[in-house]
């Protein structure tokens, strides 16, 4: 379980309105983003989740997480009651103290952790590492990359305003542990992306007069 | 000229209909109530319940009915009802040393504390068919005063370490796995192992069992102990703290005492085999045993070289759903598969005759016959 | 006895297993061709007859989605009218014979002839996910030889094949290698549709319900049947026409129509067969 509310017996907010329904429609989100790794799709929201924790990462939270999946908070989410009562009461899932014991890492870009540190699978059991999801809401860098990998016809471009100027650096250094290593779900207020362990990137120059 | 076969549709509702034509017999004798079933099939609903893993003598008496008496279909009807119920919690270990006995035998000991109840069993009954009886059996009066205290064969041996322990210290530490709801693979723990082999069939398990009798990966077995009656299943919700009682279910347990001479790291001891089913299923609580013990070979440094020692062949194949399943799978249509072997079949055949056409002769070991083509 | 009457969940699974399939679907597209063990539960139908391709469909299946199912190709053969029939009743979902107008399609032993399209999901119904089990019998060895990508065995396999026949003696589910990485069983689909799975614009979901596995292929993934330089991959073909629409490229069943044996050649994929019949009516009207 996720850490009770200290003494108070406050209800948590509303989850999906429509449990069967709305988790259906933001799984297909995330299985579309995760197939089609630089395109983003629309996933609709759980609008009474807490804020900090934001309606589209909500919805997501809420449909891949359950009792039977344990979840690492990152940064100040981490040290939120509501996020944390309201993650406990809907979902169930068990928050770890110890990341690299989570399936499930949830963090807002600028408090990512360092990847290696995650769960990131074994030779034999590739899947037995973490998803990401991440929170970019808000984000608006300069970063551009060139995309390759399954999902991808040939290669795109797209941009990425969440990204920081490691961050693609950091993200070859998970593309070498393949078939290990973990895959990054990122969420706004209304969409969702995603990058899969397979996807490579390399870094368009979007300096000003250059492009 | 030729027209496409058509119609699925209309052929499944007109099977359908003849299903249960067939099933309903004749129109003019009353059909079988759920209750008649559960009343007087307990034995079988017991093994419906077992393979189904689900405590339900009425829903699986349902199933029954509903299948036409095929326990491999009730069985699969129970399941695939079982696996839409959500999952509020899991019930404490049931305490089966405090379970009072409509049966209890033991092999091991000609007298023991608590006594031998022989119960209701068709031992030493004579297969014989029996006159219709006009009147309902009576039954000799029945004091359920005093409960004795029945401790079990395997904790009296336990005294005196003449047995290994029930568990080991460092198994109690970890949750045992949940086949049903968590991936598992090969190796399993004991655990996910007796799970797996609870809801085996009885008829593999059975013949199982009996190969290692028979000398396949023998294990010595005595039955040490085995008992039918209800037990009390407790929940224990977090919020209150303490064990809640949901009822009473009605369990076979046999525990297996099996020879073990001793290795280099260990004295000789007896072993343990263990089995429990729901209801009165003693065939299937005792082969489960036999089979437990025989797949623990490796913990006593055991020779693996008979197929119920062998844990992947034993799980992967014990699981009466899935085994009927594939074999029954034969009868769905192949014929794109057999159309690709047809063609190859064709062109083999062809290339053979050409080639004893020409003059050399071929060496007979590149003739390939239809088996390994096939394969 | 009054019997009750017994609710089913919208999509048959209940939420926490449609999560749990749901979390191994995201892990087999993110590792492409790579077998994630799944929890497989029962359902109303006997193992070996789609149930992992009908877990896999419940999973992802919505109200706004069409479904298709074909068998051996055909969407009226029993078991694809029954798999199609349980979900339009258990999920509310439209159903359509038609492969463009799919949203899934749930299938045993067959790509449709129509190509498909971006958006488009693709279940594949998988006796055997396990492409090394007929040559290595263990889950514990087989996994070593993933995780090694050692993938001897079946070259060898294929290679004694080629000096006995001269060729490849494997005309369905012949594997492939997805990604430059893992040895994937396509499937039972005829070696002839190998070719579609190649840098396909659908996702391809692999269900396998009584082994317990589920895998993908994502869009645009290299699909690489194996095979040898001097002996490469050869699907097979067929001569003659379909003798009912006229389609050539297509793959064929065989029907016997007479006493004697004699057989005509006529489309697998029904959907393909009809449409292509009805377009040469309208040009000969």
């Amino acid at each position: 379980m996720i850490g009770q509310a200290n003494g108070s017996t406050a209800i948590p907010a509303a989850g999906f309105a429509d449990p069967t329904r709305d988790a259906q429609r933001a799984f297909r989100a995330v299985l579309d983003a995760l197939s089609h790794p630089s395109l983003a799709y629309h996933v609709g929201g759980a609008p009474e989740a807490p804020e900090l924790l934001g309606s589209g990462l909500g919805a997501v939270a809420l449909t891949l997480l359950d009792e039977e999946s344990s979840v690492w908070l990152g940064g100040p989410v981490g040290d939120d009651e509501a996020v944390s009562s309201w993650l406990s009461f809907h979902t169930g899932a068990r928050r770890v103290a110890e990341i690299a014991a989570a399936d499930f890492v949830l963090t807002p870009f600028s408090d990512m952790p360092d990847l290696a540190t995650l769960a990131l699978g074994t030779e034999e059991a590739p899947h037995r590492s973490a998803t990401v999801l991440v929170d970019v809401r808000g984000a608006s860098g300069p970063a551009r990359f060139l995309a390759e990998g399954p999902g991808i016809d040939g290669r795109v471009e797209f941009d990425a305003p969440w990204a920081d100027g490691s961050f693609a650096d950091r993200w070859s250094e998970n593309n070498r542990l393949f078939p290990r290593g973990v895959d990054l779900v990122l969420v706004d207020a209304t969409t969702v992306s995603a990058l899969p362990r397979t996807t490579r990137l390399s870094v368009i120059d979007t300096t000003p007069g250059k492009a | 000229m030729y027209v496409a076969v058509k119609g699925g549709e209309r052929a499944i509702a007109n099977a359908h209909a003849l299903l249960a034509k067939e099933g309903r017999g004749d129109a003019e004798l009353p059909e079988l109530s759920t209750e008649q079933v559960a009343g007087q099939f307990g034995v079988l609903v017991s093994r419906v319940m077992t393979e189904g893993s689900l405590y339900d003598p009425e829903l699986a008496a349902r199933a029954l009915s509903q299948a036409q008496g095929d326990a491999l279909e009730a069985v699969t009807l129970l399941r695939s009802y079982r696996t839409t119920l959500p999952r509020f919690g899991y019930s404490e270990a049931l305490d089966t040393t405090g379970l009072p006995p409509q049966r209890r035998i033991s092999a091991t000991f000609k007298d023991l504390p608590g006594g031998q109840q022989l119960g209701a069993t068709f031992d030493y009954t004579h297969r014989l068919f029996a006159e219709a009886p006009t009147e309902g059996p009576e039954l000799a009066d029945h004091t359920d005063g005093d409960r004795v205290s029945m401790p079990r064969v395997s904790d009296l041996l336990g005294a005196n370490a003449l047995i290994e322990p029930d568990a080991h210290p460092d198994q109690d530490a970890t949750e045992p796995g949940d086949l049903t709801r968590e991936p598992t693979v090969f190796p399993m723990t004991r655990a996910e192992r007796l799970q797996a082999l609870a809801r085996g069939d009885e008829g593999f398990l059975l013949g199982l069992a009996y190969s290692s009798q028979r000398g396949f990966g023998s294990t010595h077995p005595f039955a040490g102990e085995i008992r039918v009656g209800e037990v009390e299943v407790e929940f224990d919700a977090p919020e209150l703290g303490f064990p809640v009682p949901l009822g009473r279910i009605e369990i076979t347990e046999c525990q297996m005492v099996n020879q073990f001479t001793g290795s280099a790291d260990s004295p000789a001891m007896f072993t343990r085999g263990y089995g429990l089913a729901f209801g009165r299923s003693e065939r299937k609580a005792m082969s489960m045993s036999i089979v437990d013990r025989a797949l623990r070979a490796d913990e006593f440094d055991e020779r693996i070289e008979s197929p119920v020692q062998d844990e992947e062949f034993v799980i992967s194949h014990s699981d009466n759903v899935q085994a009927t399943g594939f074999v029954e799978h034969l009868k769905l249509p192949h014929y794109v598969d057999f159309q690709a072997e047809l063609v190859l079949v064709r062109r083999l055949n062809r290339e053979f005759h050409e080639r004893q056409d020409h003059a050399e002769p071929v060496p007979s070991d590149l003739v390939p016959t239809v088996e390994e083509v096939l394969a | 006895m009054s019997q009750e009457l017994i609710d089913y969940n919208i999509g048959y699974l209940d939420e926490q297993t449609k999560r749990m399939i749901r979390r191994a679907l995201l892990k087999a597209v993110a590792i492409p061709g790579f077998q994630v063990p799944f929890a497989s539960r029962e359902v109303p139908m006997p193992r070996g007859w789609g149930t992992g391709g009908v877990q896999v469909t419940a999973a992802i299946i919505g109200e706004d989605d069409v479904l298709k199912v074909i068998d051996q190709g055909a969407d009226d053969t029993t078991n694809a009218v029954s798999i199609r029939g349980f979900f339009a009743r258990v999920a509310h979902v439209g159903t359509t014979t038609r492969t463009d107008e799919a949203t899934i399609i749930q299938t045993r032993h067959r790509i449709p002839e129509t190509p498909l399209s971006e958006g488009q999901v693709i279940v594949y119904q998988v006796p055997q996910p396990e492409p090394l089990r007929l040559l290595e019998p263990r889950e514990t060895e087989t996994r070593r030889l993933h995780a090694l990508e050692e993938y001897g065995l079946m070259y060898v396999k294929l290679y004694e094949d080629i000096a006995r026949f001269g060729h490849v003696a494997k005309t369905y589910d012949y594997p492939v290698l997805v990604g430059e990485r893992y040895l994937m069983a396509p499937s039972p689909i005829p070696s002839f549709d190998n070719p579609k799975m190649d840098g396909n614009p659908a996702l391809q979901l692999f269900g396998a319900g009584r082994e317990k596995r589920i895998y993908a292929v994502p869009p645009f993934t290299r699909v690489e049947s194996l095979g040898f330089e001097d002996f490469p991959f050869e699907p097979q073909r067929f001569d003659d026409p379909c003798a009912l629409c006229g389609s050539t490229g297509v793959y064929l069943d065989e029907v016997i129509i007479d006493d004697a044996g004699a057989s005509m050649f006529v489309c697998s994929d029904t959907d393909h067969c009809e449409r292509t019949v009805a377009e040469n009516e309208e040009v000969f009207a």
